[in-house]
């Protein structure tokens, strides 16, 4: 059947892709009838081999609307040692890495975050794409190699089908734009120390599973892979992604500035072509 | 010579009765009931379906259907959102004409216009719609049947089948269609309700069926672009119609006044968002508060408002 020669296809590319943050693309063994949480159980077995995952709300914890308005883009936020904003940033407790699984999409490992040592990142919001009704699992490794996982369900249907790309509105911005935006400060909701921004890049993040009615062939599947954000030398988050992030991948998050008043963002796709952009944050326009 | 005559009469008019009669389809059992439909204009007819949502209590009768007779042929503008709406929408054409159905027009590629296509399927019979939607339908359709199977029933939905067009609109050219000294127009429209938006204008009664570019009372649905949908407005308007059947609420209405309603809706929504995005609120408020001043003035307001106002969020993020 053409559709599993595609999803076949894009296990493949999502596997190349996934060799470099060291996990295996998951031709997950989920049988038809598989329980949810033997679905995760499977998921996290194959990510977390013989690893106790704990579950603690002070380290991680994943906010994402119960029903999804639109199963396209369903906005998840990721929120890491949000109740102790005086964390020291070297605090063994602090989180050094995120991994976002939707446990029944097709390709369930939708992110996977890597937090800056210095940026004190404690939230992340992105839209990410639901198939199915399903539960959420964000699995936050701290600095001293524990993991802590939080759950979450949402109630969605078809987001990694959903036609995208040339929906945009005729005359947008080009593929690969970068935009950068500084939320103003007295708009952060966070601790004051920190600031808050928006990094988005226009992408149609084509999941592969879109066929074109002429050919009958799966358009292929074009994400975005990897983006990183720095400000000046220091890291404050690069992400790891796939076809589950949405059209025009978005990141908005918290982090605590190191002074260089710019920001930096490099981003690449699995088509190779990399995007690049540069803005200065501060003072927030 | 004139008994034989007289035979050969008799013989074709039974041939006549026997080939106009609308034979149940082998297999059905049970009586189908016409869907109601109502003769707005001479030769042009619509069904006002319910303004509520599609589940099993609505069977899939929740979007506005018609169809125009002309003097050889009819067309139909969208099947409901069943395999048996289709049918019933079949039977009402029955009741009111002999001539065929030539041409199936989807406005767009949503489950309560489409799901009834397949009781069209005949000899003779082409199904049309915008150049997007063979592709719309490829990418949603297997989601939609899976959903909606859940939501209302496999009764209702297995059966189903997706029929795509054949003739495709495009939004270069529109596409003319006689049915026999009466010409319908086809417009394909950009981004607006979804990427699919077609309407029908029949150029005898000056009746234009909108599909779900125009909402009374149903709360108008955000599926693709709502700058777009605004931009289109005027051009909208400006079509020379004396009635309009919007793809939901109330059907014969004057134009553009039709319009009036949905154009609100779209500002205040839009307002409310630039206002959010300035000040650096984030999508899940705006989700729960833009446009919620519109409330009282729609349906279905608190089912999909919040939809609209995460897309058009998102929308409007990279102006």
């Amino acid at each position: 059947m053409r559709g599993w020669q595609g999803l076949a296809a894009l296990a493949a590319t999502f596997a190349l892709s996934c060799v470099a943050s060291g996990y295996l693309a998951l031709a997950p063994a989920r049988a038809a009838n598989a329980s949810a949480d033997e679905t995760w159980r499977g998921l996290a077995d194959a990510l977390f081999p013989h690893q106790t995952l704990s579950e603690d709300g002070t380290i991680i914890k994943l906010g994402t609307p119960l029903s999804a308005e639109d199963a396209a883009l369903v906005p998840v936020t990721l929120h890491m040692n949000y109740t102790d904003p005086n964390l020291p940033l070297n605090d063994p407790r602090r989180v050094k890495k995120v991994t976002l699984v939707i446990d029944q999409n097709p390709a369930p490992v939708a992110a996977v975050f890597e937090l800056g040592s210095k940026a004190g990142v404690s939230k992340i919001e992105t839209r990410v794409r639901v198939n199915q009704n399903t539960k959420v699992h964000a699995v936050a490794e701290t600095m001293d190699g524990k993991l802590y996982v939080s759950e979450s369900f949402v109630a969605a249907a078809g987001g990694c089908s959903a036609p995208g790309g040339d929906t945009a509105t005729a005359g947008g911005p080009p593929l690969g734009t970068i935009r950068v935006r500084a939320i103003k400060p007295e708009y952060v909701q966070s601790d004051a120390r920190r600031k808050e921004a928006v990094v988005m890049i226009k992408h149609p993040n084509n999941t592969g599973m879109q066929m074109n009615q002429a050919t009958h062939l799966y358009i292929p599947a074009r994400y975005v892979e990897t983006l990183r954000v720095t400000q000046g030398d220091d890291l404050i988050f690069a992400v790891t992604g796939g076809i589950s992030i949405s059209e025009d991948p978005n990141f908005r998050f918290d982090y605590v500035s190191n002074g260089s008043g710019e920001m930096k963002v490099d981003a690449a796709d699995t088509k190779g072509t990399k995007f690049a952009k540069n803005a200065a944050v501060e003072p927030a326009m | 010579m004139a008994k034989r005559r007289t035979l050969l009469t008799a013989l074709t008019l039974l041939g006549i009765t026997l080939i106009g009669a609308q034979c149940p389809a082998s297999g059905e059992n049970a009586p189908i009931a016409p869907l109601p439909v109502r003769e707005i204009a001479p030769g042009v007819y619509a069904h006002q379906a319910p303004v509520t949502a599609m589940n099993a209590a609505s069977g899939g009768d929740i979007a506005n259907l018609g169809f125009i007779v002309g003097d050889d042929a009819v067309a139909v503008i969208d099947t409901g959102g069943a395999l048996v709406i289709g049918e019933r929408l079949k039977k009402a054409i029955e009741t009111v004409t002999h001539k065929p159905v030539r041409y199936v027009i989807n406005t767009h590629e949503h489950p309560d216009h489409i799901f009834g296509n397949a009781a069209f399927v005949a000899p003779g019979v082409t199904f049309v719609g915008h150049k997007n939607l063979p592709r719309a339908m490829a990418a949603r359709g297997p989601a939609y049947l899976a959903t909606w199977r859940r939501v209302m029933t496999p009764a209702l939905v297995d059966g189903i089948k997706l029929v795509p067009p054949t003739l495709l609109v495009g939004t270069d050219k529109d596409v003319r269609l006689d049915l026999g000294h009466r010409i319908i127009d086809l417009h394909a429209w950009p981004p607006m309700h979804t990427d699919c938006d077609v309407t029908i204008f029949d150029e005898k009664t000056a009746t234009l069926f909108t599909g779900d570019l125009v909402f009374l009372q149903h709360v108008p649905v955000i599926d693709a672009s709502v700058i777009g949908w605004m931009k289109a407005l005027p051009a909208l308007a400006k079509i020379p119609a004396k009635r309009v059947v919007p793809g939901h609420g109330t059907i014969d209405v004057d134009w553009p006044q039709a319009l009036a309603a949905e154009k609100t809706y779209f500002t205040k929504l839009t307002q409310d968002l630039r206002g959010f995005i300035a000040r650096g609120a984030d999508i899940n408020q705006a989700a729960k508060e833009a446009g919620q001043s519109e409330a009282s003035k729609w349906q279905l307001f608190g089912v999909y408002n919040p939809r609209n106002a995460t897309a058009g969020y998102a929308e409007l993020e990279w102006q």
